[in-house]
């Protein structure tokens, strides 16, 4: 950047540069972004036990951490539950924000994971209210990107839903 | 140093952030030594949105020059433009566009802005000698000239701040992930890296620690912008609708509101 002047970008340009700083109005009110982003790596990459209640298929392929358990097609729906009723757990009796987010963040990854692999809801929320769910978290660049494209494809199976039931 | 001082500035005005401003009004009774050097510091921050408007009014080169020395000597610091503006009545941006319109009238009625040179000769300003207009107003209206001219001086202090102040903060790594991730794909109208190359590019261990470092440059960024329109607007209210307004008209090349 140094020397490098912005009197040869166009309108566009310099509007964009303008821009970054307007965006970051909002991000400054979540001062917890960051921690909630280390967090939630931290949970993805942890071993996943399952209860005896629901115990996934054991295989030479099977995902040992939660992330590869959310991600995995042959994931069981009663897992899948399991993980979504933890992580509710969690955001209720969290301590921090971040751990709160994050736990918000697995929770509906879940619900989105019996959505798009399984077609079922896993919880009692109405459509549209999971709707508005999936939206606020699929743009949120504190989650990993693969993690937001599940969530929002459950948006997308979601949406749908809505669509034939009006 | 910003203070915040009540000042009647010929209207209905709040409070009015004095920095660079106030050292020009009371300029007005230093010597002539000091109103060179306040001059000088103004005319370094703001001469290239007036040059630039000259230019495409229709000015050759040289004559604008003169005109943009004469204007700021005789108009910003000579008659007290900054405590005449009265911001009831809109940003300060357009009432200095006006004020200048204005005095470029007044000397073509006066026959000639050679005039106007202010005593002792032509002020030195860095890089006077060889700002050219720029490409991307070679072709717009005297207004849009401006208005780019202001945005791209504003923008280039800012980012030469943030640099500056990410080095000296030891985040000079922040400063680098930012400009590859976000700077450098705008100037070059170019798809951003991943944040697993700049990862690997940069040795940061994880993409949201990546993450994380460019989340720091930006709201330094945007500090730092809001510290330099506030010397300008004169209130934190006016920061957000200065950004939106120059955004809009350099977005659409829009009409001046």
């Amino acid at each position: 950047m140094e020397g490098e002047s912005t009197s040869r970008l166009n309108g566009g340009q310099l509007a964009r540069l303008l821009a970054i700083g307007s965006g970051e109005a909002r991000e400054r009110h979540h001062a917890w972004e960051p921690k909630a982003a280390a967090r939630l790596r931290e949970m993805l990459d942890s071993p996943f036990a399952a209860t005896d209640s629901a115990r996934h298929r054991t295989g030479r392929d099977a995902p040992t951490t939660l992330e590869g358990v959310l991600h995995r097609r042959g994931t069981d729906l009663a897992l899948l539950k399991e993980i979504k009723d933890r992580n509710k757990g969690t955001v209720t009796t969290a301590a921090s924000d971040a751990t709160r987010a994050a736990a918000t963040a697995v929770y509906y990854a879940a619900i989105a994971a019996a959505l798009v692999f399984h077609g079922e809801k896993i919880t009692r929320h109405s459509d549209a209210r999971l709707l508005e769910g999936f939206e606020r978290l699929q743009d949120a660049t504190w989650i990993p990107s693969d993690l937001r494209t599940l969530i929002a494809k459950g948006r997308a199976v979601c949406a749908g839903r809505l669509a034939d039931h009006s | 140093m910003v203070r915040r001082d009540r000042t009647d500035m010929g209207g209905q005005n709040a409070a009015f952030q004095t920095t660079q401003w106030t050292q020009i009004v009371q300029a007005r009774t230093d010597s002539n030594t000091r109103r060179r050097e306040i001059l000088g510091r103004v005319l370094g921050r703001y001469w290239k949105p007036v040059y630039c408007y000259l230019c495409r009014r229709g000015h050759d080169p040289e004559e604008a020059k003169d005109l943009t020395q004469g204007f700021f000597h005789e108009i910003v610091l000579g008659r007290g433009l900054v405590q005449r503006a009265d911001r009831a009545k809109g940003r300060f941006r357009t009432f200095l566009l006006t004020a200048l319109c204005r005095y470029v009238t007044s000397c073509r009625r006066a026959k000639g802005a050679r005039k106007r040179m202010p005593e002792g000769g032509f002020l030195r300003l860095d890089g006077w000698e060889s700002f050219g207009l720029p490409e991307p107003v070679q072709a717009a209206t005297p207004e849009q000239a401006f208005d780019h001219a202001w945005a791209s001086a504003l923008l280039d202090r800012v980012l030469a701040d943030v640099e500056r102040e990410c080095v000296a903060a030891g985040k000079a790594a922040h400063w680098a992930v930012f400009s590859a991730r976000v700077l450098g794909p705008i100037l070059r109208d170019a798809e951003p890296p991943s944040l697993s190359v700049l990862c690997a590019e940069y040795r940061i261990s994880s993409e949201s620690q990546a993450s994380n470092m460019i989340i720091t440059a930006k709201r330094r960024f945007r500090a730092c912008l809001e510290r330099h329109i506030l010397e300008i607007v004169g209130s934190e209210a006016e920061v957000d609708a200065e950004i939106r307004d120059l955004i809009e008209m350099l977005s659409f090349g829009g009409a001046r509101k």
